[in-house]
């Protein structure tokens, strides 16, 4: 594939990253503090929101940016090997940052009535660590795919490029 | 292609799979909490009829308390580990002190299970505190301590949580209702 074409593809990926990553987490987090606009009787506590825009901002920036490298660099590179690695790693970090910035905890306020008044508690954690642990298993992929880029160096040129050990194959 | 990506790709295609259902339970959790959420007075029902209690804190030992309840489960997935937590104070005003007052002590808190809610479906129960689930600790002394002449003489409020699981057990959630008047003497 050529450059253009390579570097049209990680424009894409980035764009489609940035969609996953940021705008639909975006809109859900803001659908859930607005709830109450749906008749819903819940709040979502601002400070909490606005924490948690944050941190799916700061991520999804960092995750968007190193699909745009990983997906633009030539197939089976090294460079594409190392920079989806990094992407998943920072993809990991996105998913454990829903933990700290407290997305995984929402707390709603409740007031369904002017007698009755509470909260509500969500606890993701569970599923947190069941998307982590999935993202474990990507790593173990990303890495075993650097390994692969690495050692069979040679080969891949060689198909690529048609050329066995510097010299255009006849 | 090299048996290397052969192996790679029978990786990724259950990584994929693993992906998709995970994102799968994810939306049917979260429109199950809004089919939930969205008719809350309807879906949880405490108390659902008349609850009855002796709250006779000079006769410790007869004091209960029955609480009937509704929960309806809309979503697409088991209610599990439901857990009702009831906290029961009590107001009054405390002619120990020189300005009479109002105290507020806990004189009731007891934690039930309650079995898994299928969905669709909903639960009838009930809630039940006997004279050991009081803690006859807290009580005021009633000849010394209870403002006899405050109108009313002793306010009860419940704190109601209920907690469970669903979602195949990946999301908690815990509702807490509170103060609610429970009712007064006399």
């Amino acid at each position: 594939m050529g450059a253009g074409k390579n570097l049209i593809k990680g424009i894409i990926f980035m764009g489609i990253y940035i969609v996953i990553t940021m705008v639909i987490p975006y809109f859900t987090f803001t659908w859930i503090k607005d709830l109450s606009d749906l008749g819903i009787p819940i709040i979502l506590e601002q400070q909490e929101y606005e924490s948690i825009i944050f941190w799916i901002s700061a991520f999804g920036l960092l995750i968007s940016s190193l699909a745009f490298f990983s997906y633009s660099s030539p197939k089976q590179s090294i460079r594409k090997g190392l920079f989806a690695l990094l992407q998943i790693l920072v993809n990991s970090l996105y998913i454990w940052s829903y933990k700290f910035s407290g997305a995984a905890d929402l707390l709603f306020q409740f007031d369904a009535s002017q007698y009755i008044t509470g909260y509500l508690f969500l606890n993701f954690q569970n599923m947190i660590m069941v998307y982590l642990g999935i993202y474990f298993l990507t790593i173990v992929l990303k890495g075993y795919d650097l390994v692969d880029f690495i050692i069979n160096r040679e080969k891949i040129r060689e198909k690529r490029y048609g050329i066995s050990g510097g010299y255009e194959k006849k | 292609m090299r048996p290397s990506r052969v192996f790679r790709w029978i990786v990724r295609i259950f990584l994929g799979l693993l992906t998709l259902s995970m994102t799968v339970v994810s939306i049917l959790g979260a429109l199950s909490a809004v089919m939930i959420l969205g008719n809350v007075n309807e879906n949880i029902k405490i108390p659902a009829g008349p609850a009855s209690a002796n709250f006779d804190i000079t006769n410790p030992s007869s004091m209960n308390i029955t609480i009937p309840f509704n929960i309806t489960n809309p979503g697409y997935f088991d209610l599990t580990n439901l857990i009702i937590d009831i906290k029961i104070s009590m107001i009054f005003g405390n002619a120990s002190t020189l300005t009479n007052e109002t105290t507020n002590i806990v004189i009731f808190d007891k934690a039930q299970t309650f079995p898994n809610i299928i969905r669709g479906q909903t639960y009838s129960g009930a809630f039940f505190g006997n004279s050991s689930d009081f803690i006859e600790a807290n009580f005021p002394n009633a000849t010394t301590e209870i403002d006899w002449f405050r109108t009313p003489v002793l306010e009860f409020h419940g704190n109601f949580t209920i907690s469970a699981y669903y979602s195949l057990d990946l999301i908690a959630f815990t509702f807490g209702i509170n103060n609610v008047t429970l009712g007064t003497f006399p």
